[in-house]
């Protein structure tokens, strides 16, 4: 009976539920995201079984690319460039997917993407994805050999694997398809992935609140120090993150009103280098003119 | 040649129509089931990791819808399983839109919704998204759960006294947020 009456309310919301129900029933995500989880499933195929085919296409692109003319940020050669790249080389792919190998490990570079070498000695191989997505076939490892590759949010250090990391604006991603990596986050957090599993990190929030934190030191007006460190710490974890200009701006300033001239004029520096259009650049110089006319506050 | 068959002969051109055809699908499930929009991403590129490499266990064409929920339900659990630490750790308890903006007319229901489906009972929630939201009849859920269609039925009853009931207090509490049931 109370089933019953509870089926009678029920019917009594039917119209209503059908309505909010239904508007749910072609939800769909984003076209962004869309597009990420059928790249994302596309990779996996290809290196099912389809990989060999998919390679010779890009070659077989590369080659005919060369071959007519075109593809000017076309770097590819046929397969991965056989010469070991020297430190700070910048690798770059245009409109196709391009190789290069560092020593017997090869690195495949998707459509739009950057790689720097950042070392590339015999024991010790760096590599910095810049932009897009890189897939990394390292072979065995000896004792003591390191492999490690670094976008703006994680440190991969491989330990004898076949694996992809894709930066993104404020995320990485990293995919395992054999072996064993160990991941390390701006924050220092550790793990180990293994294959086929897909990690994002997205650090921004934990080191956003550094740089939250000492705003709030700076803003109160006392604990420079402090908020010098932690601005430190968030610009060292945080390289070329979307708040480096304000973490930039206020640390220069900070050692500017403890008198840390030389320390403030260095930043200062650095700051017009990297942000030579910013809106804060005035307002720095008009700090930094405290620093000739007087003593520091 | 049929999609499945092309798939299972490894042509990439079908497995990409295939993600295509089912991506939306597959993640509606996924945050239906109760992931937030960046777990369900993953998870669907997972149960299609997964549907690459149990290609063929799937046996026509018909089933593959069924057959992929099969799949995505695994992999959600697996996620949930794992999820209580990330919740933990980063408090994230407020349910993120999944389907549009923000500011889209549309994401307070679909925020209403999805809370009160993630307090009901598992088993439950599921019967209601397949049957309520996805269209699926009593007896192709029977099929894709493996249970008897009156186990679906008493399910289903139970889902809706259930939903009707975190519903009414949902309203209560957030009267001032403009919830409604439409025609209510």
């Amino acid at each position: 009976m109370n089933e019953m009456r509870h089926d009678h309310d029920w019917e009594a919301l039917e119209p209503g539920l059908q309505e909010i129900l239904g508007s749910l029933r072609n939800a769909a995500p984003p076209p962004d995201a869309r597009e990420r989880i059928v790249q994302g499933a596309m990779r996996r195929v290809g290196r099912r079984s389809l990989f060999g085919h998919g390679f010779e296409l890009a070659l077989a692109a590369s080659a005919a690319a060369v071959a007519i003319g075109v593809g000017l940020h076309l770097w590819g050669r046929g397969g991965p460039d056989q010469t070991i790249p020297s430190g700070g080389s910048l690798h770059v792919a245009g409109d196709l997917p391009t190789s290069f190998k560092v020593y017997a490990h090869e690195v495949h570079l998707s459509p739009e993407s950057q790689v720097e070498v950042v070392a590339a000695e015999a024991g010790r191989i760096e590599l910095a994805v810049k932009a897009g997505r890189a897939t990394f076939a390292v072979e065995k490892l000896r004792e003591g050999e390191v492999f490690r590759v670094r976008t703006a949010h994680v440190l991969v250090e491989v330990v004898g694997t076949r694996f992809a990391v894709q930066s993104e604006s404020h995320c990485s991603m990293v995919t395992v398809e054999e072996g064993l990596v160990r991941v390390s986050d701006t924050a220092g957090a550790v793990v180990y992935l293994r294959p086929n599993q897909q990690r994002r990190f997205c650090p921004d929030a934990r080191n956003d609140a550094l740089l939250r934190q000492a705003l709030v030191l700076i803003s109160e007006g006392g604990a420079l120090d402090e908020a010098i460190g932690l601005l430190e710490k968030y610009l060292s974890s945080n390289p070329s993150s979307a708040l480096e200009e304000e973490a930039l701006y206020h640390l220069c300033l900070a050692h500017a009103r403890l008198g840390h001239e030389e320390k403030a004029r260095e930043l200062a520096r650095e700051f017009r280098h990297k942000f030579p259009e910013s809106a804060r650049l005035e307002r720095l110089e008009r700090g930094l003119a405290h620093l000739r006319e007087g003593p520091a506050r | 040649m049929t999609l499945l068959s092309r798939c299972k002969a490894g042509d990439a051109d079908a497995w990409e129509q295939l993600f295509r055809e089912r991506a939306d699908q597959v993640y509606r499930w996924a945050v239906l089931l109760g992931l937030g929009p960046a777990d369900a991403e993953d998870a669907a590129q997972e149960v299609f990791a997964v549907a690459v490499r149990r290609i063929e266990s799937c046996h026509s064409d018909a089933a593959l819808g069924s057959w992929l929920y099969q799949i995505t339900r695994r992999v959600v659990a697996n996620y949930r399983r794992t999820g209580w630490l990330k919740r933990a750790l980063l408090g994230k308890d407020q349910l993120e839109p999944a389907f549009g903006k923000t500011d889209h007319p549309q994401t307070p229901r679909e925020i209403a919704v999805r809370s009160v489906l993630q307090k009901l009972p598992r088993a439950q929630a599921e019967v209601m998204v397949l049957m309520e939201i996805e269209g699926f009849t009593r007896e192709e859920v029977a099929d894709i759960l493996g249970i008897p269609p009156g186990t679906v039925a008493s399910r289903l009853r139970l889902a809706k006294q259930a939903f009707r009931k975190h519903w009414e207090e949902l309203e209560r509490t957030a009267g001032e947020m403009s919830l409604s049931w439409g025609q209510r």
